[in-house]
């Protein structure tokens, strides 16, 4: 167990004023078997407080702001027991079709085949976990701004190269050709500066974390967020407005060590 | 057989006041909007009363079975645990959306208004051709068409024993009051360019709704509101919507919609408006899921199946797929993705070559087609020139879903104008007809 401290900032400028702009966000941890939220709290600038909601991804928070504005913030802290047990616990087998399936962003094409290729036939489990993250760790070159957010596993695989989000789509789309049960994680991650996303795959019976970007398994520096089959079902931010502007985003995140009132801590401990 | 004599002397004038009331199909063909009007026969398909009780022992039956199927998939799941159903065919399927995971809509029920296309055979059996239960249409047809031949010729209702058709509104509206969620009722429409444009207007009339567009609904403060045009807002409580599930709200579904709702979604997922139909049905009427109805009746209501599946095969079963390819010229293979008639090719239609290269997709792609034997329809009789001549003809009978499932005893009848065609789609030209139930 550990506990940490977290502030994600999201800032959106508008090349020219917009309004009624609807938002949604998925921004703050929820509880899990594997994590424990102490505090938690969201502002938004300008415009009213968010609506707090949950669907099957995570929690979420929904809002519009109506009148003119060239700028859009929201804030989230809070405080969390990370690593409270090794993975989450799964839902029974037979409730994981969804996290079976491809989805257009993590059908294979040839670049994925041909990787797949490179991975032993009969690896399993932990073995396979270690063959796709070293596969991806020799061939896939961390370079930002080489992709975007629709981006297809297929279509970084053949460029091999993007962030986190595309590398995770490869080895979600790697594991479902093995008819291994894989979800998408978003995230915040200590020495990450801004939102961060890794893979989780079924190992019996339970959710284990593995983060090909840095070529670990998830441990008790990872705050989760949300979970979905891949990254189009958990953005950490959505929107629409009115108005013809261009819309220039980014995200600012840090997670530290807290220091927890005791009686926080003990909760924390109760949970574990 | 009633007499019908009276009545078919009027069909024309019928038509000319069908057009003057703007019952009308419009068809977006090679990216032209063109309105068509949707010819009307007048001499009825006629149901007997005891064929009638029967068929509606049957659709009752089915859409209960569909509806939990619906509320499995987005729930529990475990018609996948029994393997009754393979996940591949639900979770695979794009009518499954997987926002709709975990939503419980307002007294569990899914699919309030169900259209489900019927044929009967020669020898009078009857066979349910597809489900439809995302927005079908087509109620407002039968109903102002009756309206009309009540007009043009009283003495035939009077003497012919026709069960009344003019409670669809008052089932509608019970449906739409068993959900509502606190507030006004409203019918939400694309705008005046949709295809069904005359049934929204015309059942907003009926069942007293507002008929509203996207741009005059909000969601404020977890509820969803209607902007009148002088400014009041009214909290909504049921909104009987008339856009697909990709358009219906950008910020849950397809982003690019400019008809839908910001965050409507959001406000049904907590309850607090009823959405009927709900979202996400589209994986209950998949030509592929068809196959597994009679299995779901026998797997959720533990009862044998009351009106059958024409007989299908999924060629994703090897043993099936030995049948297609065995029995290929006399079967129908439909692409389960298509509707409205397209997708769907006769073996026996296929030149050599076509049939190579089919056999070839269906091998590659198993699971994207279904095969059905040919049904020998029971052609209705339809005027021509001042004749009477055969035709195909499907039956839509709609259910709705209040306290208890109700069998409108009516329906659409539509027929193929072409005498060799075998597709009764409005959009691919054809006409309809009244339906009557005989009260006794």
């Amino acid at each position: 167990m550990r506990s940490l401290a977290f502030s994600f900032r999201l800032r959106l400028d508008f090349s020219a004023p917009v309004q009624k702009h609807h938002y949604t966000l998925r921004c703050l941890p929820g509880d899990a078997p594997h994590q424990r939220v102490l505090s938690a709290s969201l502002r938004v600038f300008p415009g009213e407080p968010a609506n707090a909601s949950e669907d099957a991804y995570g929690r979420l928070h929904y809002g519009c702001v109506f009148q003119a504005h060239s700028g859009f913030e929201a804030l989230a802290e809070g405080t969390v027991c990370s690593a409270l047990e090794e993975g989450e616990m799964a839902a029974p087998d037979w409730q994981l079709g969804p996290y079976r399936m491809f989805t257009p962003l993590t059908a294979p094409g040839e670049a994925i085949r041909r990787l797949n290729a490179s991975i032993p036939a009969d690896a399993r489990d932990e073995e396979l976990a270690t063959r796709i993250m070293e596969l991806m760790h020799e061939r896939f070159a961390y370079l930002p701004g080489s992709t975007h957010a629709l981006t297809t596993g297929e279509e970084a695989a053949a460029a091999m190269c993007g962030v986190c989000q595309d590398e995770s789509h490869i080895m979600l789309s790697l594991l479902r050709m093995r008819g291994v049960p894989c979800r998408y994680a978003v995230g915040y991650m200590m020495g990450e500066g801004s939102t961060h996303a890794w893979v989780e795959m079924l190992r019996a019976g339970r959710w284990i974390g593995l983060d090909p970007t840095n070529y670990r398994a998830v441990n008790d520096e990872y705050i989760r967020v949300s979970v979905g089959r891949d990254a189009a079902d958990c953005p950490v931010n959505r929107g629409v407005f009115y108005g013809g502007a261009s819309q220039r985003s980014e995200n600012a995140v840090r997670v530290w060590d807290a220091q927890v009132p005791d009686e926080q801590a003990d909760m924390g401990r109760k949970a574990e | 057989m009633p007499d019908t004599r009276e009545l078919t002397k009027h069909t024309e004038d019928i038509n000319e006041l069908l057009a003057r009331y703007g019952v009308k199909f419009g068809l977006y063909k090679n990216g032209v909007f063109k309105e068509q009007l949707f010819p009307f026969d007048a001499i009825p398909r006629v149901i007997s009363a005891a064929d009638f009780a029967e068929l509606e022992r049957g659709l009752k039956q089915r859409v209960m079975a569909l509806n939990c199927f619906i509320a499995d998939i987005y729930g529990e799941k475990k018609i996948i645990r029994d393997k009754v159903v393979p996940e591949e065919f639900v979770f695979d399927s794009p009518g499954y959306l997987a926002q709709c995971e975990g939503t419980k809509p307002p007294k569990g029920i899914w699919s309030h208004i169900s259209g489900i296309d019927l044929v009967q055979a020669k020898d009078g059996s009857w066979f349910i051709l597809e489900d439809n239960l995302r927005v079908p249409s087509g109620a407002s047809y039968p109903m102002i068409a009756r309206e009309l031949c009540r007009r043009a010729s009283p003495r035939t209702f009077q003497t012919n024993g026709v069960a009344e058709n003019r409670d669809y509104a008052a089932l509608l509206r019970s449906a739409m009051d068993h959900v509502n969620t606190g507030g006004c009722t409203v019918i939400l429409t694309p705008g005046r360019y949709n295809a069904a444009y005359f049934e929204h207007s015309y059942l907003a009339e009926k069942t007293g709704a507002h008929l509203v567009t996207g741009s005059e609904l909000t969601v404020e403060d977890g509820f969803l509101w209607f902007n009148g045009y002088d400014g009041r807002k009214e909290r909504v409580g049921t909104v009987y919507r008339r856009i697909s599930d990709d358009y219906l709200d950008p910020m849950s579904f397809r982003a690019d919609s400019l008809i839908g709702i910001p965050h409507i979604y959001e406000v049904f997922r907590q309850g607090n408006v009823a959405l009927m139909n709900a979202p996400g049905n589209g994986v209950a009427d998949d030509k592929g899921i068809y196959y597994f109805v009679p299995r779901m009746i026998k797997y959720y209501l533990g009862e044998e199946p009351v009106l059958n599946n024409a007989p299908t095969y999924l060629p994703y079963y090897e043993k099936d797929m030995q049948y297609v390819l065995e029995k290929f010229d006399s079967l129908v293979l439909k692409d389960v993705a298509e509707a409205g008639g397209y997708g769907v090719v006769f073996g026996s239609k296929m030149t050599k070559e076509q049939k190579a290269d089919f056999i070839a997709l269906l091998r590659k792609e198993p699971r994207r087609f279904i095969a059905q034997e040919v049904i020998d329809f029971r052609d209705l009789d339809i005027m021509e020139n001042g004749e009477a001549v055969p035709r195909k003809a499907d039956l839509r009978a709609f259910v709705l879903m209040g306290e208890e499932p109700m069998v409108w005893k009516s329906g659409l009848t539509r027929f193929s104008r072409n005498p060799d065609s075998f597709i009764v789609n409005s959009s691919q030209g054809g006409g309809f007809k009244d339906t009557w139930v005989l009260s006794h």
